[in-house]
């Protein structure tokens, strides 16, 4: 079977369920398979209803300790539910959670992992995976030693495209969690946000600052651009060490990876550590002095100039258009 | 299991034993050429993975506030004297390093299952690993490592508090930073801004030089290395098409109009 985990934000699943359900349904119908989603939470019935025309069978997975994501519960519920079924893969999303979760399910499900999965295919029978390694300078494609073997998939956000619905409901069971809160260890005590109501994972659009931008204050009209084109503002390396913006919004090898729609780099050369975190991006446009920045040859579309200069006049522009923010 | 008798120890020392796992990467900067198979090694700059300094400082730290002993380890083969000669230098106690041509075709989890055997010889409170090697982008060894040796995990850790048996952290999420409390013994990966990784002083390098490097293989750890075979076998290696045949104008109010078309033509 052809399992997919839905990614839960609090009690609600998020968007990129419905990737993970495309990615799984690649998987699903040239094997042949059962798509089946397992649902978590502590009341999950209640939204199984976003997902009965995208998979074969939900399976919610109900426990009042499932409410808030924490590994040993989310590990201990999922592990005992699957342990006794054939699991030809498992798709998880490439969130915070499901890079906890994917290895230590991959340990007590004994089965392998693969992440940072960009592409899937199935070639006589066989699960082909490709992945980037190498920030992203190179792209591997495996496949299960066993033919008939397992694999957990945990996919990038926005490498897939969302499920389409099928034809008819899929059924919804119940299953039990099983969970002994005493053997939880982990106790999740409170979040604090960092950035603006839109992470940078889930944002259409990133307007991205550098060097650059000169200043924390030259990150306001980055600001005014993203809050027009609906996205946020995310930043180089230098722009963070600066401390012009937080680590939270550092795109690259050693901040997000991110895959917008439109990813528009103001004042940022280029380096490969900051390639390595953006060039998945549907669009690149670039505003950059330098003629000869490398950014721009990763750009569908560049301006050379002062961003300063440029950036008023470009929100002028897009007002006078009526530009529509992304939905 | 030693891990179990060592909790009884935690709870009348206030010393606390860390481990933290050091991979060998290629630096981030260099170009990665494929060659066959595999990548070109020839020529490569190999650094400390940047997580697992972060991983270093951290243990330092915590070694400086409450006493213990700090360990470091990498398995795989060659070269993994110089990260653990960079660690050294940083100041940590210990180096070990798992040499054997076996773990050439290992996978993380074959990897993963060396470092716990090993791990597992040794007293310890505390397991650090970088959040991901900047290679293999896994994420996988330090969650592994945890389950493998059934004890807590955190991951992508930006602060760290330990108070005697209990440490709260927090961690780095989408928008924000969870804090999330557990016991010692535990598996924590860094993030970046968990610290700022000191430069070894130059007393530092040259002590390290002299230090003794403890080598450790598959056989003395009992481990075959058939059974490290990679349950993924990889099928190719391929560069991603990212150049772009872009458009570059230079900036006046003509061309900035034609961007801001083309910006809202995709949105
Ligand atoms: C281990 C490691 C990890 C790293 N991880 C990351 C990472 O995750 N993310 C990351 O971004 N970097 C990372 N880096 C750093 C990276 O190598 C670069 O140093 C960094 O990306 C440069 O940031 P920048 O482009 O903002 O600055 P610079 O390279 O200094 O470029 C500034 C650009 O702004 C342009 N400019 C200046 N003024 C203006 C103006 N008024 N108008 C228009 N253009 C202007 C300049 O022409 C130049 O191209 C890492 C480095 C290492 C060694
Ligand atoms: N060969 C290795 N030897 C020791 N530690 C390792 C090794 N590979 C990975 N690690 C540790 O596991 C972390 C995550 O690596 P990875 O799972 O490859 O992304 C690294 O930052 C190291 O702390």
């Amino acid at each position: 079977m052809i399992w997919v985990l839905a990614e839960c934000k609090g009690n609600e699943p998020k968007a990129v369920t419905l990737e993970a359900l495309g990615a799984g349904r690649l998987l699903a119908e040239p094997l042949n398979l059962p798509l089946c989603l397992i649902l978590p939470g502590s009341n999950p019935a209640s939204f199984a209803r976003t997902f009965l025309r995208k998979a074969d069978k939900i399976h919610l997975l109900e426990d009042p300790l499932l409410s808030t994501y924490a590994n040993d519960a989310y590990k201990g519920a999922v592990t005992a539910f699957l342990k006794d079924k054939a699991v030809r893969a498992l798709v998880v999303p490439g969130t915070s959670t499901g890079k906890d979760l994917g290895p230590l399910l991959s340990v007590s499900l004994r089965i392998p992992y693969s992440q940072n999965t960009v592409g899937i295919k199935v070639k006589e029978g066989d699960i082909h995976l490709s992945r980037r390694v190498y920030g992203g300078k190179i792209i591997e494609t495996v496949t299960t030693a066993d033919a008939k073997g397992g694999v957990i998939v945990s996919i990038m956000p926005r490498a897939f495209a969302e499920a389409a619905d099928g034809k008819t409901d899929g059924t919804v069971v119940s299953a039990a969690a099983g969970l002994n809160e005493e053997a939880l260890r982990i106790k999740v005590r409170g979040f604090v946000r960092e950035t603006g109501q839109m992470d940078l994972t889930e944002a259409p659009v990133i307007v991205s600052g550098g060097r650059g931008v000169g200043s924390a204050e030259g990150f306001r009209l980055l600001e005014e651009l993203a809050a027009l084109l609906g996205g946020t503002v995310g930043a180089s390396r230098s722009a963070v060490d600066a401390g012009w913006m937080p680590h939270t919004v550092q795109v690259g090898q050693t901040g997000r990876t991110v895959t917008p729609k439109l990813y528009l780099a103001c004042g940022i050369s280029g380096a490969p550590q900051h390639l390595a975190g953006m060039t998945g991006s549907k669009y690149v446009l670039a505003i950059n002095r330098d003629p000869d920045a490398p950014i721009f040859k990763v750009a569908d579309y560049g301006i050379v100039g002062d961003l300063h200069k440029v950036i008023p006049v470009l929100i002028e522009e897009l007002k006078a258009s009526g530009v529509a923010k992304v939905s | 299991m030693i891990v179990r008798r060592r909790r009884g120890i935690l709870r009348t020392s206030k010393n606390v034993d860390i481990i933290v796992c050091l991979k060998r990467v290629p630096d981030t900067g260099a170009r990665v050429e494929i060659e066959g198979t595999g990548v070109r090694e020839e020529g490569l700059d190999w650094v400390l993975n940047p997580y697992d300094e972060f991983g270093v400082e951290e243990a330092l730290k915590i070694k400086a506030a409450h006493g213990g002993k700090v360990t470091v380890i990498t398995a795989g083969a060659p070269g993994g004297e110089d990260v653990l000669r960079k660690a050294l230098a940083m100041g940590v106690d210990e180096a070990v390093y798992i040499k054997d041509a076996g773990l050439k075709g290992a996978d993380d989890h074959g990897v993963s299952r060396v470092l716990a055997k090993a791990i597992s010889r040794t007293p310890f409170d505390l397991i650090l690993c970088g959040k991901q090697s900047t290679d293999a982008q896994a994420g996988y060894v330090g969650g592994a490592l945890a389950g493998l040796l059934g004890i807590p995990l955190v991951s992508a850790i930006r602060e760290l508090k330990i108070s005697g048996k209990s440490f709260e952290a927090g961690r780095e999420v989408e928008g924000g930073v969870e804090t999330v409390e557990a016991t010692l013994p535990a598996v924590l990966t860094a993030e970046k801004g968990l610290n700022e990784p000191r430069y070894p002083a130059l007393a530092g390098i040259m002590r390290a030089k002299k230090q003794e490097i403890k080598y450790l293989d598959l056989p003395s750890l009992g481990i075959n290395p058939e059974e490290l075979e990679n349950p993924l076998k990889r099928v190719s290696l391929t560069y991603p098409s990212i150049e772009r045949k872009g458009k570059v104008l230079n900036a006046d109010s003509g061309s900035i109009k034609e961007f801001a078309g083309f910006i809202k033509s995709i949105i």
